[in-house]
């Protein structure tokens, strides 16, 4: 089954000479038609011109079936986003009143400690984040000070009017330049149902004056 | 012969071009679920609603509108009530009975308009204070009464 020499010659003559690539004369594959002629063969095999509207055919097919591919892929993922960002934003909220709730009651315990040992509230600080007299090293390992999960600062207010009702003491969360509290209906309604009943009507968690969240320790 | 391969090109543009409209269509889906997607984020309910404001057309009626709203107003005179006071340079300064920090202060701009076709101040930062009548207006759920010693 292996051919001969003159065999091997013929079929690398009938292959035709490279008409891109030509060897110079001599070259030892071309004399015998050794490995050399079956790359020449191969070369001009993959080198054939197609019919130009076969190329533009394939050419266009391999674009199509991209760019449908491509679509595909790009709706998919839109599907999924749009299923996935409202219940990561509702998941969001819920984390952030539960942040705030609790950086609440942790501010409840260390007031009611300061009433409980001087027998009144600390005097009220209208300054957003700022600490209430006599109330700096209890409040020192608490988020009092600092941006509150739902935007804003915390501050501490005596003998305010909120919303129709006279508050003796209670912890607003205000909005302060550059940072603002969430207006955003279901995130303080997820707080009120973190802190309470998720009435802004009744319970701890109210909404005062220009509805800004107000935690009422008395009134 | 000659002649056998245009059916299979036709039938191949043809396939290419099922394919390039399903493309495009599954494109203009993609875009629109995504906008949907956005315009839900960016559209969220909010504890203040804002309202539909209407300017007055006239600017005599304004004029005389803004007039009636100068003075000073008061949720009450004890300390802890809230003061809004409006000015004729078209300024609210908003204040607390009783309170000396300026950080109980503030003060904006307003608009003469109207909601709901009753007189109110359209703020830029702080909302909207209605008009009520000329001795009262009503903000953020409470309501101030014009104070005597300021009235015109």
């Amino acid at each position: 089954m292996v051919a001969s020499p003159q065999a091997r010659r013929e079929s690398c003559q009938l292959a035709g000479p490279d008409w891109k690539n030509p060897e110079p004369p001599g070259t030892p594959g071309l004399a015998n038609g050794g490995p050399t002629c079956l790359l020449r063969l191969m070369r001009r095999v993959t080198r054939l011109p197609l019919r130009v509207a076969d190329h533009q055919g394939v050419a266009a097919a391999q674009a199509g079936f991209g760019m449908l591919g491509i679509a595909l892929v790009l709706f998919v993922l839109s599907a999924v986003f749009a299923l996935v960002w409202p219940r990561w934003q509702h998941a969001l909220r819920d984390s952030r009143a539960r942040a705030t709730a609790a950086a609440l009651k942790q501010f409840d315990a260390r007031f009611e400690k300061y009433a409980s040992e001087h027998g009144d509230w600390p005097a009220g600080t209208p300054v957003p984040g700022a600490y209430p007299p006599g109330m700096e090293r209890s409040l020192a390992n608490t988020p009092w000070g600092k941006p509150t999960p739902i935007g804003g600062r915390y501050v501490w207010l005596t003998n305010t009017y909120e919303h129709g009702e006279r508050m003796r003491a209670c912890i607003a969360i205000v909005s302060v330049p550059g940072d603002r509290v969430s207006d955003d209906q279901r995130q303080l309604t997820a707080l009120d149902h973190a802190v309470d009943d998720g009435n802004f009507r009744v319970g701890r968690l109210r909404l005062g004056f220009r509805n800004r969240p107000v935690y009422v320790l008395e009134h | 012969m000659a002649e056998g391969p245009e059916p299979r090109d036709n039938a191949g543009r043809g396939a290419i071009r099922v394919k390039t409209v399903g493309a495009v269509l599954l494109l203009m889906a993609s875009a629109a679920i995504l906008a949907e997607t956005a315009h839900r984020s960016a559209e969220y309910p909010r504890i203040t609603p804002r309202p539909q404001l209407a300017p007055y057309s006239d600017p005599a009626e304004r004029s005389a509108r803004e007039r009636d709203a100068i003075g000073t107003f008061a949720t009450g005179t004890t300390p802890g009530d809230r003061i809004i006071v409006v000015d004729s340079d078209r300024r609210v300064r908003f204040s607390v009975v009783g309170a000396t920090d300026p950080a109980f202060s503030s003060s904006d701009t307003f608009q003469m308009e109207s909601v709901n076709r009753q007189p109110c101040l359209a703020t830029s930062r702080s909302g909207i204070i209605t008009q009520v009548d000329i001795d009262h207006l009503e903000y953020s759920g409470d309501t101030y009464e014009r104070q005597a010693t300021h009235r015109r």
